[in-house]
């Protein structure tokens, strides 16, 4: 027996010492805090489509990735290998993966996405850097019929891309069966001189062609001037949507930091349908709603902070006009950071106790779920922890999704 | 009985074994006579399974398995126990491994060769080595052994008594292959000589027969058959 | 299988000697370590308060807290562990070299046992996983300790505790040795199993056939490689996995690679090897 010492010794502290950690690794994550959400008002079925996508740290020692869906807490390490191993997938690529497995394969840009009722649609730019530096880009394309499942995949040269150093696809639409691909673009310069642009391109999905290249905005500029495109958040990116908004806005950056101070701003609308691109009047909808705000092919949603109250602002797309105007029942704090969604015909609005430097009030989350129109208020409650020593833990939102 | 049929094997393109046959029998010693690098030990390596080659070779009409190791064993020149073991964990080793063990035998050739068990292997002699090495082969209650060049490098005293084992009953009824170079001590314990050159069988011959119907010794022939 | 554990045992018990001075070293060098680096950060900490007249609260908005990450960083803590693992990694080779190289030839004793050839190439195999896993439990029952001594070293006021999982997450050298989920130390060590076979079978194309084997081994290396990233490889190639589709295929191919390997390195040893 003595001669098998050395080896019963190891097999017992292997078995021992890495069987006791994976189950104490297994263990540890049962006894995390779960955050569940207590309803002060309303019915808690309203929480259902609702997950949050959070993190739980603790002074930077501890950070573990969490999801709140349907008021039910699950740890990254409470799920199985394989699903880790997907990752945190936006649930409408998950529905589109599941019902059309084979066309989803290598696609998982939502922006890329556009669907209707008989089309899945799909528009990105592939694009790699030779050795000399120059950029070499194909549009990768496909195109769904639902009815008969019959898929349409090809990959065409993108025009002019010798002048294109960095290309970005933000709204794919499908106008009378052609793709309409309208991209972000820094163009290729050998001076100080930056050129962006807002690209339009229509492709020919039968006789795969890119029929045009509509340049819709093209602004130059040298330092330390400094010119952004920005989008309102689209909440419902691979709708149908016939109108886009897109913001100019011209600035100066600061010599010693990298705030730029505006200068000169316009927003500007473009209908696929129309073709036409125009310079949104002073009005209701103001620039600063429409860059701040969320659009979902409908409708433009502003959230503004009114004398200590939320207020959601509804805006027509195609008329441009207010179509309603309506206050939140909920206490609005500058300290706070929101997080808000819009769906089902409803607003989702969530105080995140966490101010604007991202540090942490200890302050529960608070939800709060009204009706768009009416500004009803159909449910709100906030975060309780099941446990009382979980104090110097911090629930960082990263953000909210509605199914 | 130990059957090689037409056993071949080559290095590259130079060729060990050409179409060796042979038998050796239980309860005869065999002896394999060539000069160096002729095959000698190749040809033992092959039936110990220890070198791939063409060719057929049957123990007791059988081929060989995991299990003839308990009926066949071979004792190389050189030691095959690990250097920092002492003899004692060498017998300790031989009898955890090997059911046909038998621990008598082994303390009979210990107290016969005089090796003590708490030397180390590394610091034996080049005959006791060559003693050890003979001590665990033949403590196996096996059929057949197999030794490569028992004699060779040993000094003479050793020699003398490695041939009484032989003419001892510690081998009287197994089969024993015998590879060698030098005749001279064991020419009178060997039934049957089997002379090897480049790789093939030269002559095969019964020594009591030769030297009944001939007149002639091992000694002889190897002088007939090698300087001709 | 009586004889297979016998011939485990006795790999290990002849790697005995290596084994505990590796252990030793690692239990030295680490907990010097812990001492040391810990001696050095707060040396450091202090001056910097005196330099710039911060109290400790003012210190540690500025700079942070004193976490073990600092020691798990340092050279005497993960100079054992790269140790260790270069002297297993050589081992796989000299486990099989020794035998027929070392001063003794044992590969006849090992190749004439009353065994099959393939429990003395899953011995090898076995003895050495096994050996890794010993130093990994190692590893994971003196953090613990190293922790505790660290965190009464470093005043409360300067400490920013770690536990054991999260220096294991915040590490990667240690995430590495140390999976942080049991899946995952299963696909890893498997993974390491894999490549342990591979090799050994690589070995015996060498120990077969020599200079030719040499070519023969690198090869299937080589092949080995390309068909375990195969779907990997194929992306490139501009085809699309899902990743759970990604995961069974090399899973599979991970399986039936290290069966092939075995049942071809014993295979070698059995009818091809020369001794």
């Amino acid at each position: 027996m003595k001669r098998y010492l050395c080896s019963i010794i190891i097999g017992m502290v292997v078995i021992l010492s890495i069987g006791t950690y994976y189950v104490k690794v297994a263990s540890s994550a049962s006894s995390l805090p779960k955050y569940t959400f207590k309803t002060l008002e309303g019915s808690d079925k309203e929480l259902d489509p609702v997950i949050i996508n959070a993190t739980l740290q603790n002074g930077g020692a501890f950070y573990e990735p969490l999801t709140i869906e349907s008021n039910t807490t699950t740890y990254a390490s409470e799920r199985s290998y394989l699903e880790n191993l997907t990752g945190r997938q936006d649930h409408l690529i998950e529905r589109l993966v599941k019902e059309h497995r084979s066309f989803m394969r290598g696609k998982d840009s939502i922006s890329s996405l556009y669907e209707d009722d008989d089309f899945l649609a799909y528009a990105w730019v592939n694009s790699e850097y030779t050795k000399s530096g120059n950029m070499e880009a194909k549009f990768d394309i496909g195109l769904l019929e639902k009815k008969d499942e019959e898929e349409t995949s090809f990959q065409i040269e993108l025009p002019n891309q010798e002048r294109i150093m960095n290309i970005d696809v933000r709204d794919v639409q499908l106008v009378h069966s052609k793709i309409q691909v309208l991209t972000m673009i820094d163009v290729n310069s050998n001076n100080e001189k930056q050129t962006k642009e807002v690209h339009l391109y229509t492709i020919d999905v039968a006789n795969k062609k890119v029929l045009s290249d509509k340049t819709l905005v093209s602004e130059t500029f040298t330092d330390p001037n400094q010119v952004d495109f920005e989008m309102p958040i689209d909440v419902a990116p691979s709708q149908p949507n016939s109108m886009v908004f897109i913001s100019v806005n011209k600035g100066v950056n600061h010599e010693d930091g990298f705030k730029e101070k505006l200068k000169e701003s316009k927003l500007l609308s473009y209908n696929y349908e129309t073709e036409k691109l125009e310079t949104v009047k002073k009005g209701p909808l103001s620039l600063d709603v429409a860059r701040s705000g969320y659009a979902d092919g409908k409708n433009l949603y502003a959230v503004e902070m009114k004398s200590g109250k939320y207020r959601i602002k509804t805006f027509d797309l195609s008329s441009q006009t207010l179509t309603s105007d309506t206050e939140l029942d909920i206490a609005a704090n500058k300290e706070e950071q929101y997080t808000a969604a819009f769906k089902n015909g409803r607003v989702y609005f969530l105080l995140n106790g966490m101010n604007q430097e991202g540090l942490f009030t200890y302050q529960p989350a608070k939800l709060l779920i009204a009706d768009i129109k009416t500004g009803k208020t159909l449910y709100k409650g906030e975060t309780v922890i099941n446990k009382k020593n979980s104090k110097s833990f911090e629930l960082y939102i990263e953000d909210l999704e509605i199914k | 009985m130990i059957e090689v049929k037409k056993i071949s094997k080559n290095y590259g393109r130079k060729k060990i074994l050409d179409d060796v046959s042979f038998t050796a029998n239980k309860g005869e010693v065999t002896c394999l006579i060539g000069i160096n690098g002729v095959g000698k030990t190749t040809t033992l390596k092959a039936i110990m399974g220890l070198t791939p080659y063409k060719g057929e070779i049957l123990i007791d009409d059988q081929k060989m398995t995991k299990d003839s190791y308990e009926k066949i064993t071979f004792i190389p020149d050189a030691p095959t126990m690990l250097p920092q073991m002492t003899i004692k964990q060498a017998m300790v080793f031989m009898s955890d491994f090997y059911t046909s063990w038998n621990p008598e035998r082994a303390n009979q050739l210990m107290g016969f060769f005089k090796l003590k068990e708490e030397n180390r292997i590394s610091e034996l002699s080049k005959g006791n080595t060559a003693k050890l090495n003979l001590m665990l082969g033949l403590s196996l209650d096996v059929d057949y052994v197999l030794m490569d060049e028992p004699f060779s490098g040993i000094d003479m005293f050793s020699r003398e008594q490695i041939a009484d084992v032989f003419a001892s009953h510690l081998i009287e009824d197994r089969g024993v292959i015998i590879t060698t170079h030098e005749i001279g001590d064991i020419e009178h314990l060997i039934d049957k000589v089997i002379l090897l050159d480049n790789g093939s069988v030269l002559k095969e011959f019964n020594t009591e027969e030769m030297r009944e119907e001939e007149g002639k010794s091992v000694v002889d022939v190897m002088r007939e058959v090698y300087q001709s | 299988m009586m004889r297979y554990i016998k011939l485990v045992n006795f790999e290990i018990n002849r790697f005995s000697k290596i084994y505990l001075s590796l252990l030793l070293i690692t239990l030295v060098s680490q907990f010097a370590g812990v001492i040391i680096v810990t001696k050095s950060l707060l040396n450091d900490a202090r001056d910097i308060m005196k330099e710039e007249r911060l109290s400790e609260a003012a210190y540690i908005t500025n700079y942070g807290g004193i976490d073990f990450n600092h020691i798990a960083n340092s050279l005497l803590f993960v100079g054992p562990i790269a140790l260790s693992a270069v002297a297993l990694i050589f081992y796989i080779f000299l486990i099989w070299y020794r035998d027929w190289f070392g001063k003794n030839t044992f590969i006849y004793r090992l190749l004439i046992l009353p065994t099959s050839r393939l429990s003395i190439y899953l011995s090898k195999a076995t003895s050495i996983f096994l050996m890794v896993l010993g130093l990994i439990a190692f590893q994971i029952i003196i953090l613990p300790m190293e922790n505790a001594l660290f965190n009464s070293n470093v005043p409360e006021a300067l400490l920013s505790e770690m536990s054991i999982s999260t220096i294991t997450i915040a590490n990667p050298i240690l995430s590495l040795i140390i999976p942080s989920t049991f899946t995952q130390f299963l696909i890893s060590y498997g993974i390491g199993l894999m490549i342990m076979s591979i090799l050994f079978t690589a070995i015996m194309f060498e120990r077969s056939f020599r200079i030719k084997g040499i070519i023969m081994g690198l090869l299937y290396c080589g092949i080995a490689a390309v068909l375990f990233l195969a779907p990997v490889l194929m992306e490139i190639g501009n085809f699309y996995f899902y990743p759970n589709e990604l995961f069974g295929m090399m899973l599979a191919i991970g399986i039936i690679l290290t069966g092939l390997s075995v049942w071809l390195g014993a295979w070698l040893l059995k009818n091809r090897v020369t001794v």
